[in-house]
């Protein structure tokens, strides 16, 4: 899955990096949730960690332009 | 006299109807007895050891049967049963549902390929607003594939 790796080569991967968006579309080989924080700020804030392979991304709603721009 | 039961009632009439009311599962709640003096001075004593059926003559109820929860039972070990078997149901649901979780098997298309149908599927969804998510599971292809070729598309000026 090296290959897999490279295949978007604008992806971030930086250690410490971080992404926050409204919807973040994700995958990786294992998905371990980590269940569900409690306090003022991040109430009901589930949490998951994404190891081996992890890609994400945040959604960026597109539409066909019917006359394209130059 | 008055009393309360608390056990599983499976049957009971009341005063003035005809129809006997009847259910398996009408499970432990409270049902406020009346019954004959004698018996109203031992209702602690009838709720905790007679099983059976109880025909009385009381004002309220005709009849009465019911069955008693096992012996030894009490009320706060059923509401830590009623608790682990929530709790089992929970976890049941979420494994059912991991269980139940669709594979989605992806194509090994060249990112030619891909970049054609991601184009077509815009084009013919012109009025339809889509994401990455979207066209990933639509034509089944890697998601690292479809933002890579969005790109290039957005970079092209054929979508925005």
């Amino acid at each position: 899955m090296a290959e897999a790796l490279s295949i978007d080569k604008n992806a971030a991967t930086v250690e410490g990096s971080a992404i926050r968006g409204e919807k973040i579309y994700a995958q990786a080989r294992k998905i371990i949730p980590k269940g569900v924080t409690t306090g003022s700020s991040t109430h009901n804030i589930q949490r998951c960690d994404l190891e081996a392979n992890a890609y994400a991304v945040i959604a960026k709603p597109l539409r066909f332009l019917s006359s394209p721009k130059k | 006299m008055a009393g309360v039961a608390q056990g599983k009632v499976l049957q009971f009439r009341r005063t003035g109807e005809d129809e006997t009311t009847t259910g398996e599962n009408v499970a432990f709640i409270p049902i406020p007895i009346r019954l004959s003096q004698g018996m109203a001075q031992t209702f602690s004593l009838v709720y905790r050891t007679y099983e059976g059926t109880i025909t009385t003559e009381a004002p309220q109820f005709q009849v009465f049967s019911y069955s008693l929860p096992p012996a030894g039972v009490q009320e706060k070990e059923l509401s830590e049963l009623r608790e682990r078997v929530r709790t089992l149901e929970e976890h049941l649901a979420t494994i059912e549902k991991e269980r139940d979780s669709k594979v989605v098997v992806l194509r090994p298309i060249s990112r030619e390929d891909a970049k054609t149908e991601i184009l077509r599927l815009f084009q013919e969804n012109h009025a339809e607003i889509l994401d990455y998510g979207i066209i990933a599971e639509r034509l089944q292809l890697d998601l690292q594939i479809v933002v890579d070729v969005c790109n290039e598309l957005e970079q092209e000026g054929l979508i925005g």
